[in-house]
């Protein structure tokens, strides 16, 4: 099958921020999950 | 909602989150939705920041086969992953971006073990932003076929939000 692709081109300020604020949100997202796993692995590590 | 899972094999240990993402989108994307949930998918490798690190591929396909089977009981639901620029890629790879590396590394592991791709289905998103930001962004959406409706708008949304 072939790939399925959307091309986009930002082309000013208002796009740029709107990609800032999707890679900030995946930001948040990986640095809460290492806090998860931190907490769990010194759980784990006082067992 | 979150979901954790961990996977541990002989070499590796990772942690995969299934995060509700919907709840965080702006309203612009919620009119869109309906009733389909969205959730962002992030991996955590234990082992990543050893540099000799191999990939670990029965790993891999114990978290494919997970998410795979979590789409085939929540059909109403989108898989989101963002490509993130944390770490670089391995040393054969240094010419591309981590962004472009993981794209193609989530493709490959679309077209390795999703058998049947009329029912669970890939979108990519490739984002040039060079102009402004010298960067290129990746964001694959992966769905059941009965989502594909609904995917389509997502990713229309987010084409129309970058290239405002």
């Amino acid at each position: 099958m072939e790939k399925q692709i959307t091309i986009v081109k930002v082309t000013s300020e208002k796009g740029k921020k709107f990609l800032d604020r999707l890679r900030e949100m995946k930001q948040e997202n990986l640095k809460d999950l290492e806090a998860y796993v931190n907490q769990y692995l010194w759980k784990t590590n006082q067992k | 909602m979150k979901f954790h899972k961990s996977f541990e094999t002989k070499d590796s240990r990772f942690v995969l989150r299934l995060d509700d993402f919907t709840s965080t989108l702006p309203e612009e994307y919620l009119s869109v939705l309906g009733d389909i949930t969205i959730y962002d998918v992030a991996l955590y490798n234990e082992g990543i920041h050893e540099t000799n690190k191999k990939v670990d591929i029965l790993a891999f396909k114990e978290i494919c086969d997970y998410l795979l089977s979590f789409l085939k009981d929540n059909p109403k639901t989108i898989f989101y992953f963002y490509c993130d620029d944390r770490n670089r890629p391995p040393k054969l790879r240094r010419e591309i971006s981590m962004q472009k590396f993981r794209s193609e590394l989530f493709h490959c592991l679309y077209e390795r073990y999703v058998s049947d791709k009329k029912s669970i289905m890939e979108h990519i998103i490739r984002i040039d932003d060079k102009e402004i930001s010298k960067r290129e962004l990746y964001i694959h959406l992966i769905y059941p076929a009965l989502a594909e409706e609904k995917a389509m708008e997502l990713k229309n949304v987010i084409s129309e939000q970058a290239s405002k």
